[in-house]
Formats: structure tokens, sequence, C-alpha cells
């Protein structure tokens, strides 16, 4: 294998929006006084560069069967053993938070967008808004996975597929989160007062609202990212994700079920890991919630 | 393009107010003002109609104070919103220097009217973007008006703004809840004034501050208008200010203008019943000087 290869980074979305050292510093002090937030982040980023640095860096191999070494209990040489198949859990656990996270990081800054634009556009025009929103509760009738079997089934496996149906089912979520903290926003007189001046629609959108809206769609991307994950294991263990044999913690778990009572190792591993990234991204969004919340602000 | 619209605007007003004759040029002329609201039934097609304005006419004159007193309701905010371009009235219009706008695009009116009318509203927290600093709320005001060369000069004017209305540059980077009202107040002010209009319309400006507050921000405006030659269109329910700051005052009620007078006329004989009222409901600073809440003096 060579080491040319390299994965996506991930670069942070608040990233854009500090600027100068006084926002850093602001920052910094709202980290320590939200230990959810800092632990969510600190977790999240160690399960990012483990998935995503420790398999590229120790050459690890998913994929070579052995049928010498099926099914073997976790050991020094396997720390989680090994499947049906005899290849190392371990790895595959790791490739598989690869996918796992890509999936639900490409959907949530998909349907970040996507929702962010819609939201602020459908509160700020009423009408376009009530048709926006009616679409939306269209797509959020569709139960995300029954959405995401059929799409997968009509566009074909792949994990660009997944990503694409996933962000299509959970734009509506986000969208709506923002129209109405935009609508809330948009009743304060200063909306009146940037009319008054002359502005334009794009600059009351987007240099205005958009500044009162990101932290509760920052929170609401968050929860987005965890969903997503939650829904591709779920397709992926029905067998409508991302196709063998490129590990993801649903297949794993659906490769598993057979041999749920002698090599439970096979079910736990992946279950874990799935349970604690759902949790630890949940965490991150519910200490958002609270660090970004206007009525701590200036503390 | 739109001239045809509204011809009443060259016309002088029917109305034959006394002083009309003595000031030719108003530099805002409202005529014949209406705005109904209507509110549409849900299930069946019926609707009620509200009529916030009823005919409102009046004239600003350059370096003049008009204000605009009536209980909460009477409609005088709406007339405000409309002359500000804010609301399109059902009916009427409003001109600046003898040219109706009320009708205009808004793309005409972020040309014509946007920089030459400002609005200061009651509450200074909800008037600034709790997001902004002071400074950039200010420099964005002159960004949208294309005043000042660059980011740089914006700055400056800026500064020299917020020291204008009594505050300093120490004041820039910070943001609205760092202030007390009375500053704020003085921000929005200054932010209004940034775009150098000719007119500010004041809608409730001083009302939600605390007397001492008042006193200073009413002295800050009359400066203001001495300094930089503006016309007010002071909108208030407080009687007690606007003696201190109108030349002109008309008495809204439902509505309507039920009186119209030089600020000392009115205040030293009301004509209407329910102007008599209003005077009647200024609180007194003395309290052994008492006066019966029940009609008014015969």
């Amino acid at each position: 294998m060579t080491a040319a290869t390299h994965n996506p980074s991930v670069p942070s979305a608040a990233a854009r929006h500090a600027s100068g050292s006084s926002r850093l510093r602001r920052a910094a002090r709202a980290l320590r006084r939200s230990p959810m937030t800092l632990w969510g982040l600190v977790l999240l980023l160690a399960i990012v560069i483990v998935c995503f640095v420790i398999p590229v860096a120790a050459h690890m191999d998913a994929y070579t069967t052995d049928t010498a070494q099926m099914l073997e209990s976790p050991s020094g040489a396997h720390p989680m053993g090994t499947d049906n198949l005899g290849r190392d859990i371990l790895t595959r656990v790791l490739l598989g938070g690869k996918s796992s996270l890509t999936v639900g990081f490409l959907t949530a800054v998909i349907s970040g967008f996507l929702g962010l634009v819609l939201g602020l556009y459908a509160a700020y025009y009423p009408k376009l808004g009530y048709v926006i929103m009616r679409l939306c509760d269209g797509v959020m009738a569709f139960p995300a996975i029954l959405f995401g079997i059929v799409f997968v089934e009509v566009l074909g496996q792949s994990t660009q597929s997944v990503v694409a149906a996933l962000s299509i089912v959970l734009t509506p979520y986000v969208a709506r989160v923002v129209r109405s903290s935009a609508m809330s926003t948009m009743n304060e007189n200063y909306v009146q007062v940037l009319i008054g001046l002359g502005a334009g629609g794009f600059r009351i959108l987007w240099r205005n609202i958009a500044l009162n809206v990101i932290a509760s769609w920052i929170v609401e991307v968050t929860f987005v990212f965890a969903d997503a994950i939650l829904v591709e294991a779920a397709m992926s263990f029905i067998g409508a994700g991302i196709p063998q044999p490129t590990p993801t913690w649903g297949n794993m778990l659906y490769d598993s079920r057979t041999y749920i009572y002698n090599a439970s190792w096979m079910t736990l591993f992946p279950g874990l890991a799935l349970a604690l990234t759902v949790f630890v991204i949940n965490m991150l969004g519910d200490g958002l919630r609270e660090t970004l919340d206007p009525k701590r602000r200036g503390q | 393009m739109k001239e045809n619209d509204t011809p009443r605007t060259t016309d002088t007003p029917a109305s034959g107010l006394p002083g009309a004759a003595r000031r030719p040029e108003p530099i805002v002329q409202v005529n014949d003002l209406c705005k109904d609201y209507v509110t549409r039934g849900f299930t069946n097609g019926a609707s009620s109609v509200f009529h916030a304005v009823k005919n409102v006419s009046f004239e600003l004159y350059p370096r003049q104070t008009y204000a605009l007193v009536g209980e909460s309701g009477s409609g005088k905010s709406t007339t405000g919103r409309m002359v500000c371009a804010l609301e399109r009235p059902t009916s009427g219009s409003a001109s600046f220097e003898g040219r109706a706008y009320t009708d205009d695009s808004p793309a005409l009116l972020r040309k014509g009217i946007r920089s030459k009318i400002q609005m200061v509203f009651q509450d200074p927290f909800s008037a600034l973007n709790p997001r902004k600093t002071i400074g950039n709320a200010l420099v964005e005001a002159m960004e949208i008006q294309r005043i000042g060369s660059s980011r740089a000069d914006r700055r400056d004017r800026a500064v020299a703004m917020l020291e204008r209305v009594g505050l300093s540059s120490a004041h820039m980077d910070r943001f609205p809840h760092q202030f007390s009202g009375g500053q704020l107040q003085r921000v929005t002010i200054a932010r209004a004034l940034a775009v150098e209009p000719r007119v500010l319309i004041l809608d409730e400006s001083v009302s939600a501050l605390d007397v001492s507050v008042q006193a200073q921000v009413l002295n800050l405006l009359q400066d203001l208008k001495d300094d930089l030659g503006l016309s007010y269109l002071f909108i208030t329910h407080d009687l007690s200010v606007v003696r201190f700051i109108a030349d002109r005052v008309g008495v809204l009620r439902h509505g309507e203008l039920v009186e119209e007078d030089d600020v000392a006329s009115i205040f030293r004989n009301p004509r209407t019943d329910y102007t008599r009222r209003l005077l009647d409901s200024i609180p007194l600073p003395d309290p052994t000087d008492r006066r019966l809440m029940d009609g008014p003096p015969q």
C-alpha cells in the first residue's frame, strides 16, 4: 500500500468565522466553561485521528481473508479478534469509522449548507418560504431509512448515493431550525433599520440575520452529523448502504449476526464504536447548544 | 416614471393651515395618508378592515420639529413608518422636496429617499444587531449608502460621529449588550446620522429612557438639529417632551389628525376636548398640585 493515499482533512466549521485573536480568546474561555463541549470536541478529534491516521500509518489491511485464523477471540495479535473470514476486526472497526465519519461529515456539510440557504430565504420571503416548508414537510414524512433505501436502489449502491440520500432526507430538519431562528431575529427592529438604510436582501440575510442564526445552525448540524452516522449504519445493516467489502459499522454488525453466540466480539466492537461516536457527537452538540446560547454571552 | 401616479403632490395642500403661506417650501409634505389593515377570516371569506391612519396631512419644514402625539394605537407610528417608506400607504402620499416617493419601487427608494430620511426607534437594543459591534454597525450604514472612500475612512467617520453624540472611539469595538439604554440610543442616532440624512423620524426615541437620560438625549437632538440643519418628525405620547422640542404639533386620535397648531398655541388653548385631556395627563412634578382625573377642566 502506498503512503501517498491521503484522507480528507476535517476543517472546522467555526474557523471561517473566527477572525482576530479576541474572538479566539473568547472561544477558548467559553470552552473552558463548558466541559461537555470541550470533551466532545477532544474525543471527536481523537476518534477522527484514530480512524483516519492509524490504518494508513500502520499499513493495516482490512480486506485479505485468512481461513487459518477465522473467528479468533481478542488476543495480542488481534486486540478485537477476527471475523468469520479471518480479517482483523480492529482494522475493520477503524476503517468502518472512516467511512461512517466521511458519510456523516459530508452529509452534515451538504445538508447544513442547503438547509442554511433554504431556511434563510424561506424566512425572508414568506411566500417562497411557504412552498419550501411544505416541500420539507413532504420529505420529512418519509422515514429516513425508507427514503434512503429507495434512493440507493435507484442510483446504485455507493458512498455517493448514500450521502446524497441522507442529505436530502436531513436537509429539511436544518432548514426548519434555521427558518424559525431567522424569523424570530427578523422581528427585531434592526432589520427595519437596514431596510430604512437601503440595504438589499442579500446584505440583510447573509451579513446580519445569518450572524444570529449561526449558533442554532451549528448545533443542528452536529445532530445531523450523528443522525447521518446512525442511519448510514442502519442502511448498511440491511444491505442498502455502502456496499461490501468496504467495512462499515453497519455491515460489520450485519455480518456478525450469525456468529453472535460464539463470536460476540464481532458484534461488540463495531457496536461500541458506533455508540461511542454518536454519543460523543451528541455531547458536542448539547455542549454547543449551551455555549452558544446568547443569554450566556458576554459573561 | 411614477410621477403621474401622484398628481396631488405638486398642489399646495387644501387644508389651509395657518403658517403654510409663511413658509413656502416644506421638506416633507404628507397628503391624505391612509393605511388600512385587512384581516381575512380563515374559513369564510369574511374580512374586516381596520383603518389605522385616515387622511392625515401635514407639512414638515426645514430645520423644524413636527411632533405627532397621540395615545397608543392612534396610528402615529404607522404614519412615521409610511413617511420613512418602511410601509406603503393604502392611499395618499408623502413627498420629499416636492417629489412624491411613497409609491416608488424599492430600488428607486434606495437611490432617492433612503439616505434622506432616517428613523430612530424606541428600543435601541432591538434596533442594533446583537452580534455586530457598534463600529461595524455604523460602517455598514455608510457602506450601504456608499459614503466614504474606504473602510478606514468609514471607520474614521464613524468615530467622529460617535464623538459627536457623546461617545468615544473606545466604544467602536463593543457589542450592544455592553451599553446602557441611553448610550445605545446615542449609537442609533449616530448610525442614522452617519448617512447624512435631512430628516430624522424619531419614533418614541426617548420614551424608553429614564428622565435624566431623556433630557440629555433631547439636548443632544436639539444641538444636532441646529448644527446639521436637520428636520425632525417627533413621534411621542409624552407631551412634556413635546413642549421642549417641538415647533408644531399634530394630535392624532384613532388615525385622524384632530388638531394641529404651533406648540405654544396647542399648550395655551387646545381647541379639542381630546387635546385638553392629553394635556391634563401630563404628570406634574409637584405633589401638592393635584388635578382631578375625571373630566376636562371647563
